[in-house]
């Protein structure tokens, strides 16, 4: 018999895989690519959901690769923080999936947009899912080279412009962590994470151990946008279709904070005095940098490029406390951000595709025209500026609650001050976009169709209701996060899970 | 009474709905609706007049410990007393002052958000819920100032409020967060019995001025106060309710019901007595300066919560008797007069003082509420007013710090409120009228006239009949804030003493100032003038501070060049990881002997030459010439070293590389360097730090010698349980078989980029095959045509060959793949690509989706078998061609099918596409 | 020599970076030409190089004394792979990019990336 586990730790991999395989051979049948797609990612978001509740009622799941045992072979381990993103990664990949086809034009279609599209979900969940250093690499490239494809595809000079930089630091970063594995490999002379996390405090060389960590954290920030190493991002994040734009807004940065966080709670642990003190000094500049950059703009999307960056600092900042609940907080806080920045984007596009715009200064009006939108964007850009009742505000809490046990006060109060100027540059989107009277003539539009409508729509309130539900009903959510912050700092557990798996 | 919140929330979301529904009637509705909420709280009036604390709570988020929770007494009940009744009559009155607005069901439901949330705020049984609520009514505050979206200056002071009290929200979180570390909880019930302990913490006082930001924001305290004039802006229905009556009372109530935690001591009284001292100090002064019927209130209104600060900060009986008294007074006169002022600009079209004289004989009934209210706001003795005003003065009198300090500072500030009361209950009513009025004043609709009326008279009525609040409702709000029963009891006449003698010097003193009131103004504008820029308006100063600090750093930072990023981030590296490895310095001794003598020396020339070379060099095809140089030097650096497959598959990628630099360099230009002397030197010393810190590194790492744990196992298990002799290719096939799964995807992800990249231009569909021009016949070198016409099967023999064996011996799936994609690219190249397509026979994306489908299949194999993914599942026995045919074998075709497929879709559109 | 091998290494990383930073579109790409060798070239040194025998086992399945250590042999193979994908891909980005800016210099590529008030 099949164990339970080896099913279900392949499924977020086989699923988007066999969908883009699919997408392959219906490569001349747009509507059904359209339909496949959607499916393909509902059929993702099902098995995460599976995956997170077996999680959730057995504790953490393995799945030696090949029938090797760990650590020769490749381990598939999901804890509660991987299952968890996975989700998100279901989620996002769902609400992009209808969203495409309303937002993302037929010549992309036909160029194999769909395709990309699902082996970039295979390449983040495999990136969640791995117990393996090396095959974290793999997945990450995966998920590099689709994101590659998709962000310069249709070929516009600012998204070749854009494209350039990201892939040039994004395969700077690649190089980085592929040497840092291949030292980790030299100096322990393992790949399994729990192998690994077993042997590194043995090795007895905590400063080799910490400059490879270092080195590791310069890759996985790089990936992730943490100040100094965040400059691809607002390069090249406005210029693909919001379709794309929002995907990448919610997932991918949060894979390298994923990684982040898996490596500096599991791995380098031997001299957090050290490390994480670094990391909380980078959180605090991420924080200040990114929300001056979006300060700064005058484009709906170029806002919101930055604020992805300045909340990766928030996350960072709870590894950087590195409490189980600062990690827990920052658990928490991911999901949110994926929510809310994401469904802003999405709201950025519709925007453009009704106004014919993304820039500040040329938009107005929205408040009048379009109640409903107006509702949803205010819940979005509220909830990332961190108002409460929505999700931002608890994220936002839980870290200064943590950050205060543990007497962090300035890194809080930078925190805070960040939110106050999130705010602001949230507000400045809605003072010009919606609450100004639309500014001179322009050329009226045809009105959206009632499916454009829908297609457009349906992602953005499904968000928005996920971003109420978080605040509304925190608790079980938190509860969630909670739990996978424990379990981050229980190496124990995972070790366990994954050498003695089988 | 938690129902009646939500309740409230949930009729604020449906409001815009019940406007399609019932049109005008809404605003009645709603009025009557906050009336019913109201009658609903009385009810719980006796019980918390005998000493009763009622308490709901449902637990909302256990894991921090905070609940949904309802606290009502004395204070509360009276919180929420004004605002259910002056939010009924605001609604009465917007339900026809807000006719000629446009999107009344968005304005009626958030005055119903704010109400809810108002009402969310004083019921709070639980601080951080309160802070829920708490924002709640900065984000209502900010969509009704800036209701009227059209005009900007609407919609600055919106921002302007909600930055400042929101703001201003996030320091009173972290203070609420220290609260309830110092108190151990976040609900009311426990806090209070924890003051002592509050008070002795080492966080008290970052949580007083915490609280006291939060608070002092809110209500319009020095130097936040800035917002409420501006926030003048709104319509009179919601200055009148918003920034007179609730809102910013909601600071006063938070520093009452925190008074009892963090009162008391000398930090709190000089810090919360001075702020509300100063506040009171400038409300008045500034007051006296606007020509704004509106902005005047609005000062005065910002020097009563100044003065009910101070009273917080006084404490003690007296304080906190005046304190409450004070705050329904002024809750009553002032939204009237707000209300007041709303009628005057809707009749006349000006709120400019200079212009409103003589109104009386037109609107009597406003007028009337003009007198009433005046008279409440001058203090003169049988209105409300006067017991507020006597208390404030008596506080200041009996204050055990800083006594004569208060007292002045509260006389001379009565002094302007008697003049601002003299305006709005006399200038505006007596006297000739102005002739350039933008309307012609008429009688005002009842409706606009009579709520004001109700609230003047209330507040009347309590002057003269004030045992019928005095101990039932405020009684036990002084108890609630002083933490202990403190009697109340209000009298009607005067008692000659110190107080009023002060009261009376304020009265005289307010005519005087009135009769001289032109005057006056001239003076504040002069003062006000000598005022450096930022400090008469610091919002504006740090906003455009931010603005230009912001755009500073972003210039700089993300500048556009890409030099600049890799720059910073090799910096970044060489500073973090370069310290870390030369902070403790643990290298082990070098190993010099391994490895291979001179082979190695003389390759590793080749490189040297070959980089010096590519820097030296600026003839593209010579470096592309020098690249090869390197990637065959790579090769046999890994063939000396056992690295057979990893050499010949260098090989094999370095050829396809190097066909496709030169297919793709050809359309690049064929000189490069524009910029040659850019900052040289910089970048030769950040490449070289990052090159020796690589080196460094990896010298630590090495020096310890190899410590493989996995790789006698690998030697070991390969032959008997993975069937293959080639470790490497089994490691690839079998052991680490998912990373080869995600290779080759990547490979197939590559080549579809290539093409979405080749064939997909901005505008216009993407061109197919079908549209292409006819391609131009390869590089047409006959004797390069007839070469690869021989070429193409043998290499095609010699991957088969490479497929086949890769389990026992160099080769396998990928390098046989090359070896087939290298067959048809060298074919297409010299020839067309038409005709090697033709030879394909097959799209090669195809190619690349059966490859893939093939390696995804030998894993699912492994799972329907009951086994992990990617199980290796072998065929018993064996046959003739293979030694073995398993699971692994199928991976390996995909491989070689995929590499085919990825590698031609790249050569063939690059060679089509011009 | 394995010291060689790291300073060979770290000059590779060194000439890579320093191709990088030229802000010429066809140095950047030689420059994660270079730095792919690099890398791959640092798994191979870092792996320890045991031996020099390459590790076959022998027909009749025992495994002879002192092999290398298959290991890094079979990550450098997934690595070339996976470069050779991002590599070819990132040769026609820069074809494509070029055709479209008409430059070999970077500094042209800021029309979208700055900050303008």
């Amino acid at each position: 018999m099949t164990k339970l586990p080896d099913i279900l730790l392949v499924l977020p991999l086989i699923v988007p895989m066999l969908t883009a395989l699919a997408l392959l051979a219906l490569w001349d049948h747009r509507r059904w690519q359209q339909a496949v797609s959607a499916v393909g990612a509902t059929g993702l978001l099902v098995a995460g959901l599976v995956l997170l509740s077996s999680v959730w009622r057995h504790g953490i799941l393995a799945s030696q690769m090949g029938n090797w045992p760990a650590p020769f072979g490749i381990t598939l381990v999901a804890d509660l923080f991987s299952a968890i993103m996975v989700v998100l990664a279901g989620v996002m990949g769902l609400c992009t999936a209808v969203y495409s086809i309303a937002n993302i034009g037929v010549s992309r279609e036909q160029t194999g947009y769909y395709v990309l599209l699902h082996f970039l979900l295979m390449g983040v969940c495999g990136s969640f899912l791995t117990g393996d250093l090396f095959n974290l690499y793999v997945w990450f490239e995966l998920m590099l080279l689709a994101s590659f494809v998709l962000i310069v595809l249709g070929g516009h000079r600012r998204q070749l412009e854009g494209g350039i930089k990201y892939v040039t630091l994004s395969l700077l970063a690649s190089m980085v962590l592929l040497a840092a594995t291949g030292m980790v490999y030299g100096a322990a002379g393992t790949l399994n994470m729990a192998d690994l996390a077993m042997r590194l405090p043995q090795l007895d060389r905590p400063g080799l151990v910490t400059t490879l960590a270092m080195l590791f954290l310069i890759a996985f920030g790089i990936k992730a946008a943490i100040f100094p190493l965040y400059f691809w991002l607002p390069a090249s994040y406005h210029t693909p279709p919001a379709a794309v734009s929002a995907l990448f807004a919610g997932l991918l940065t949060k894979v390298g904070v994923y990684a982040l966080v898996r490596v500096f709670t599991l791995l380098f642990t031997q001299e957090v005095g050290y490390t994480h003190s670094i990391i909380l000094v980078i959180a605090g500049g991420t924080m200040v940098s990114g929300v001056l950059g979006a300060f700064a703009q005058t484009d709906f999307r170029r806002i919101l490029s930055f604020h992805i960056i300045s909340q990766i600092g928030y996350m960072v900042m709870g590894l950087g406390l590195y409490s189980p609940a600062a990690v827990a907080a920052a658990i928490y806080f991911i999901a949110h951000n994926i929510f809310a920045k994401s469904n802003l984007f999405l709201i950025s596009g519709l925007v453009r595709q009704m106004e014919g715009t993304y820039r500040l200064k040329r938009l107005g009006g929205l408040y009048a025209s379009q109640p409903l939108l107006t509702v949803l964007f205010l819940i979005s850009a509220l909830s990332l500026a961190g108002l409460p009742p929505l999700s931002g505000f608890w994220g936002k809490f839980g870290l200064a609650r943590a950050g205060f046990a543990q007497g962090q006060y300035l890194i809080i109060g930078v925190s805070l001050l960040v939110g106050l100027v999130t705010l602001l540059s949230m507000l400045k989107i809605w003072m010009y976009a919606f609450w100004r009277p639309r500014p001179g003539r322009r050329e009226s539009r045809p009105p959206l169709g009632l499916w454009t409508r829908v297609l457009y729509l349906a992602p953005i309130v499904l968000l928005a209701g996920l971003i109420l539900a978080m605040g509304l009903a925190v608790q079980p959510f938190f509860l969630l996060a909670e739990r996978a912050g424990e379990q981050l700092f229980d190496p124990g557990q995972y070790m366990q899970a994954v050498l003695e798996a089988r | 009474m938690l129902v009646s919140i939500l309740l409230a929330i949930g009729l604020a979301v449906v409001t815009p709905g019940l406007y399609r529904l019932l049109g005008r009637a809404t605003g009645v509705l709603l009025g009557l609706a906050s009336f019913g909420l109201g009658g609903y709280y009385l009810r719980y009036a006796d019980g918390v007049a005998a000493g009763e604390i009622y308490r709901e709570s449902v637990s909302w988020v256990p894991l921090f410990g905070v609940e949904f929770s309802a606290w009502m007494d004395g204070l509360s009940l009276v919180f929420v007393l004004i605002i259910t009744g002056v939010g009924g009559l605001v609604f009465l009155y917007a339900s026809r002052y807000m006719q000629e607005y446009d999107l009344q069901g968005r304005f009626f439901g958030y005055l119903m958000l704010f109400e809810a949330a108002m009402l969310g705020v004083a019921l709070s049984g639980d601080v951080i819920a309160l802070i829920v609520f708490w924002e709640l009514t900065s984000i209502s505050s900010f969509l009704l100032i800036g209701f009227d979206n059209d005009r900007p200056a609407a919609r600055r002071a919106a921002l302007q409020s909600l930055i400042i009290t929101g703001g201003a929200g996030l320091a009173l979180l972290a203070g609420v967060i220290l609260l309830t570390l110092a108190g151990g909880s976040s609900s009311w019930g426990e806090l209070l019995a924890r003051g002592q302990t509050v008070r002795d913490s080492a966080l008290y006082p970052a949580i007083l001025v915490l609280v006291l930001i939060g608070a002092g924001a809110k209500s319009a305290q020095w130097p936040f106060h800035v917002w409420l004039p501006a926030a003048m802006e709104a319509p009179s229905p919601v200055s009148a309710y918003l920034h007179s009556a609730a809102m910013v009372k909601a600071g006063i109530y938070l520093l009452a019901r925190v008074h009892p935690v963090l009162g008391g001591t000398d930090l709190w009284a000089w810090l919360v007595g001075t702020v509300g001292m100063i506040t009171m100090a400038v409300g008045a002064w500034r007051a006296l300066g606007q020509t704004d019927l509106k902005r005047m209130l609005a000062y005065s209104t910002v020097s009563v919560l100044g003065a009910l600060v101070m009273l917080a900060g006084v404490g003690g009986e007296y304080g906190i008797r005046a304190l409450i008294v004070y705050l329904v007074a002024h809750a009553l006169y002032k939204s009237s007069l707000f209300l007041m002022a709303g009628t005057v600009d809707h009749e006349a079209g000006t709120r400019d003082i200079r212009l409103l004289r003589g109104l009386g004989r037109e609107m009597p009934l406003t007028a009337a509420v003009g007198l009433l209210a005046g008279l409440s706001m001058a203090g003169i003795p049988l209105t409300f007013g006067f017991s507020g005003k006597e208390l404030l003065l008596e506080a200041g009198l009996q204050a055990s710090r800083g006594s004569w300090l208060f007292t002045v500072a509260a006389v001379l500030s009565s002094v302007s409120m008697v003049a601002v009361a003299a305006v709005c209950g006399l200038r505006l009513w007596w006297g000739e009228r102005a002739q350039e009025l933008p309307h012609t004043p008429h009688r005002a609709p009842l409706r606009l006239d009579l709520p004001p009326l109700i609230l003047a008279s209330a507040g009347a009525l309590l002057g003269v009949w004030p045992a019928l609040v005095d101990a039932r409702l405020l009684g036990p709000a002084v108890g609630a804030v002083a933490g202990a029963a403190v009697p109340l009891e209000l009298h009607v006449w005067p008692i000659v003493n110190l107080a009023l003698a002060l009261s009376a010097v304020a009265l005289a003193g307010g005519a005087a100032v009135y009769f001289f009131l032109e005057r006056a103004r001239r003076w504040e504008h002069a003062a006000h003038g000598l005022l450096p820029g930022w400090l008469a308006d610091w919002y504006p100063t740090v906003m455009h501070g931010l603005s230009d600090a912001a755009y500073v750093h972003t210039r700089w930072l993300q500048n556009g060049r890409l030099r600049s990023y890799v720059m910073i981030c090799c910096i970044a590296t060489v500073l973090l990881a370069g310290y870390t490895l030369i902070r403790k310095a643990e290298f082990g001794p070098i190993p010099l002997e391994m490895g291979v003598g001179a082979n190695l020396w003389a390759l590793i020339i080749v490189f040297t030459v070959c980089w010096v070379a590519i820097l030296l060099v600026r003839q593209v095809l010579s470096i592309v010439v020098l690249l090869g140089g390197i990637g065959f030097s790579m090769a046999l650096v890994f063939l000396l070293h056992g690295g057979i497959d990893l050499g010949i598959t260098q090989v094999a990628v370095e050829a396809l590389s190097v066909l496709l630099f030169v297919l793709v360099l050809y359309q690049l230009p064929q000189q490069v360097d524009v910029r040659v002397r850019l900052g040289r030197l910089g970048d030769v010393a950040v490449a070289l730090a990052m090159g020796g810190l690589i080196a460094g590194a990896l010298l630590a790492v090495v020096s310890q010698g190899p410590v493989s744990a996995v790789a006698p196992y690998y030697l070991d298990k390969a032959y008997p349980e993975a069937h293959g002799l080639n470790v490497v290719t089994v490691i690839l096939l079998d052991f680490r078989a998912l990373d080869t799964l995600g290779e080759i995807t990547v490979l197939g992800v590559a080549s579809l980029g290539v093409f979405a990249l080749l064939r997909l231009e901005p505008r216009g569909r993407p061109r197919m095959q079908g549209d292409l021009p006819l391609s131009q016949g390869g590089l047409r070198s006959r004797i390069l045509v007839t070469t690869c016409l021989y070429l193409l099967p043998l290499l095609l023999l010699l991957s088969l060959f490479l497929l086949l064996r890769g389990h026992e011996q160099p080769g396998g799936g990928f390098v046989a793949g090359l070896v087939g994609a290298m067959a048809f690219a060298l074919y297409a190249v010299a020839r067309d690509a038409r005709q090697a397509r033709a030879a394909l026979r097959v799209v090669p994306r195809y190619l690349v989706g059966t490859g893939l489908l093939l390696a995804v299949g030998s894993g699912i194999f492994g799972v329907v078998a009951g086994q992990p993914f990617l199980t290796g599942l072998w065929a018993p026995g064996g046959s003739a061609i293979l030694a073995h045919a398993g699971t692994p074998v199928l991976l390996d075709l995909g491989v070689y099918l995929l590499v085919i497929g990825s590698a031609l879709t790249i050569f063939f559109d690059l060679v089509e596409m011009p | 020599m394995l010291v060689l091998l790291c300073i060979t290494v770290g000059g590779l990383f060194a000439a890579g970076i320093y191709q990088m930073l030229r802000g010429s579109l066809v140095r950047l790409i030689i420059g994660l030409v270079l730095l792919g060798h690099a890398v791959n070239l640092l798994v191979f040194t870092a792996g320890g190089l045991a031996s020099i025998r390459p590790p076959y086992v022998l027909p009749d399945g025992s495994v002879p004394p002192g092999l290398a250590d298959p290991l890094p042999q079979a990550l450098i193979l997934t690595a070339i792979v996976i470069g050779f994908g991002t590599q070819a891909f990132a040769i026609v980005l820069i074809r494509r990019v070029y055709r479209e800016v008409r430059t070999d210099d970077l500094h042209e590529l800021r029309t979208t990336d700055v900050t303008r008030k």
